[in-house]
């Protein structure tokens, strides 16, 4: 039977009540001055699928919110406890003493920024007479009879919709930023993203952020529209081990 | 619960309180620190996105997709189609997908791609076509 290994906590760390990988029951195994989280885990099955990897992440982010904690990279598996002390927690003490002083007692968010599509699209039709008039080109017809038009336009919103979002992105950024200890930028997923900011918030300080996010949420409401995830576990801050 | 019912709720910013299968894709997966490549296991039957998003957002695949977007947007504002239609479509790119449950869905909704009928067809034959005459 090996062992799942999700992160590793200070000593005094609290185990949460939730269903780990494989719906297993979470423990803890305290060795050199760490604790790691742990379930077992049935090597036969298969570990790496969309079910585990959510309870990953549902793990490490419920300690989170409550303590500090530093995330194992997912699937991360040992064979039994010799080889957890041997190989993770004795010859690691000093580098995971180092990233709880980075990380101290804070945990991560995730601010998302997205255009408002219909919104911002308006926008460009009316700001960009070359976009306008493609949009009216390729009205009513197949994408095989204006294949070239379409790409034209798609490329000018694409580009227009990167151009709105540099000049939106620096405002979001510096609003919450006041609050994080660090803050990592995520490249964007969609032509849409304006902005995707990792922030390492302090817990004193997680309901003044909550607050400015949400201000600046209600700011922006109805151009661009901001998600926060969290708290998490440190994923963008214990890089470089 | 305790953590999560004390999170402030003003209306205006999206709080979710768990993170969905894209987020975690998205923000998690391959973060984190790494023990040893022995003790790691394979990711087996995830298909791992590691396509740099800015090629994806510069296809022709996208292109496509906001040039069809841009036009029902204009045809609404004209008084065509119903906006309702035009933004449920859209965002089924996206949606729908998440809670397909396989992973591939989910990379597919981080890329926004359409239905996988098309994709296949569409797929094998979008990077072929040449671009270099669009300008």
């Amino acid at each position: 039977m090996s062992l799942y290994v999700y992160g590793v906590m200070p000593n005094s760390a609290t185990v949460p009540t939730v269903a780990g990988v494989q719906g297993e029951t979470l423990t803890t195994f305290a060795s050199d001055g760490h604790t790691a989280l742990i379930s077992s885990l049935d090597g036969a099955q298969e570990i790496g699928t969309p079910d585990n990897l959510l309870a990953h992440s549902a793990v490490l982010d419920r300690v989170a919110a409550e303590g500090a904690v530093l995330p194992m990279v997912f699937g991360t598996v040992v064979p039994d406890e010799d080889a957890l002390v041997e190989q993770v927690l004795a010859p690691r003490a000093d580098l995971f003493e180092e990233h709880f002083a980075r990380v101290g007692d804070a945990a991560q968010f995730t601010l998302q920024g997205r255009f408002v599509r219909e919104q911002v699209l308006a926008e460009l039709v009316d700001e960009e007479p070359e976009i306008a008039a493609l949009s009216r080109t390729i009205s009513g017809t197949s994408e095989d009879e204006t294949r070239e038009e379409r790409i034209r336009l798609g490329e000018l919103v694409v580009n227009g919709l990167e151009r709105k979002a540099a000049g939106e992105a620096d405002p979001i950024r510096a609003a919450v930023a006041p609050f994080a200890l660090e803050v990592v930028e995520h490249e964007p997923g969609q032509a849409d993203d304006v902005i995707e900011l990792a922030l390492l918030v302090e817990r004193r300080r997680q309901a003044e952020f909550e607050r400015a996010a949400e201000d600046l949420a209600r700011q922006l409401a109805g151009r661009v529209t901001l998600r926060l995830l969290g708290p998490q576990a440190p994923y963008d801050f214990v890089s470089g081990a | 619960m305790s953590s999560t019912s004390t999170q402030a709720r003003g209306g205006y910013l999206d709080r979710p309180h768990s993170s969905s299968l894209a987020d975690v894709l998205n923000v998690i997966l391959d973060k984190g620190l790494v023990i040893d490549a022995y003790v790691r296991v394979s990711l087996v039957g995830i298909e791992v996105l590691t396509i740099d998003a800015r090629i994806v957002i510069a296809s022709v695949d996208t292109y496509l997709r906001f040039a069809e977007a841009t036009n029902r947007l204009d045809l609404t504002r004209q008084g065509g189609k119903g906006l309702p239609d035009m933004i449920g479509d859209m965002q089924e790119d996206g949606a729908s997908k998440k809670t397909k449950g396989m992973l591939t869905g989910a990379k597919e909704a981080l890329i926004g791609k359409k239905d996988d009928e098309d994709d296949d067809e569409e797929q094998a034959s979008r990077p072929r076509r040449r671009r270099n005459d669009s300008g």
